[in-house]
C-alpha cells in the first residue's frame, strides 16, 4: 500500500472517529427529562 | 518520507480518540473504587460522616447535594431550562423545594463526554436505606431511601406533587443505552439548622 493510499484511509478512519465521538457524546447529551 | 510522518500521527490520533471513546464511560468506576479504598473526602465514609454531622458549621452557604453511597458532594443548580444540567444537579423548576415540603425533584446526566463527567454516574449504587442530605438555604434536610425504580420517560407521576417530604432523584439508565429513567426516593427523616 502506497503512503498516499494509506494517508486517504487513516484521514477517513480519523474523521469517522471523530463523527462516532460526536454521535455518542448527542445521545449521552439527550433531554433526560420525564414526559417532555 | 514526509507522508510517512503524518500517518504515524493520523494512527496516534485515531488510537487517542477511540481509546478517550471507549475507556471514558469507565474512568468514573475506577475513580469510585480509588475513592474508597484512599478515604478521600469524597469517599462514602467521608460523606456519611457529613450527612450526620450536627455542627452548623458544616452548612455550606450555597445549596447543595450530598449522597454518600454514590461519592456525591455537589452544588445544586437552579435554572429554567435543561441548559442548567450542563453545571451538575438542576432542581426541576416546576416542582417543589425542601423547606416548602412536597416532591423535590433533582436531576442529573448519567454520562457525558463533555462536563459534566457523569453526576449522577453511581446513582445505581445507591440502595434502600441509605441517607442522603440536602443544603438548602443554610439548613439540611435529612432523608432516608425508601424506594428505587426504573421507569419508561412517560412516567410522569415520578414528578407530581406529594403529601409527604420528599426528595426524588432520577437519571438514564442503562449506562450505554438510555432509554429508561432510573428513580431513587428518599422520605424526609429530619432538618437541621
Amino acid at each position: 500500500m502506497s503512503e498516499r493510499t494509506r494517508f486517504l484511509l487513516l484521514s477517513s478512519l480519523l474523521l469517522l472517529s471523530l463523527a462516532l465521538l460526536y454521535v455518542a457524546n448527542t445521545a449521552l447529551n439527550h433531554s433526560i427529562l420525564i414526559g417532555r | 518520507m514526509k507522508l510517512a510522518r503524518i500517518n504515524t500521527a493520523l494512527l496516534g490520533f485515531i488510537i487517542a480518540i477511540n481509546g478517550y471513546l471507549l475507556l471514558m464511560p469507565v474512568f468514573p468506576k475506577l475513580t469510585y473504587w480509588w475513592q474508597n479504598h484512599t478515604h478521600a473526602p469524597t469517599s462514602t465514609a467521608a460523606l456519611n460522616k457529613k450527612v450526620r454531622a450536627n455542627d452548623s458549621d458544616s452548612l455550606p452557604k450555597e445549596n447543595r447535594l450530598v449522597a454518600p453511597t454514590m461519592h456525591l458532594d455537589d452544588q445544586i443548580f437552579e435554572g429554567k431550562d435543561l441548559s442548567a444540567l450542563k453545571y451538575g444537579p438542576w432542581r426541576l423548576p416546576y416542582t417543589s423545594t425542601p423547606d416548602k415540603g412536597g416532591n423535590t425533584v433533582i436531576v442529573g446526566h448519567r454520562y457525558t463526554y463533555t462536563n459534566p463527567r457523569g453526576t449522577f454516574y453511581s446513582l445505581d449504587r445507591v440502595h434502600v436505606g441509605d441517607q442522603i442530605a440536602v443544603f438548602w438555604q443554610h439548613k439540611k434536610y435529612v432523608y432516608r431511601v425508601h424506594e428505587i425504580r426504573t421507569v419508561t420517560p412517560d412516567a410522569v407521576n415520578v414528578e407530581a406533587p406529594t403529601a409527604d417530604n420528599r426528595l426524588t432523584l432520577y437519571t438514564c439508565t442503562p449506562l450505554w443505552l438510555p432509554k429508561d429513567r432510573l428513580v431513587v426516593i428518599a422520605l424526609q427523616e429530619s432538618s437541621y439548622e
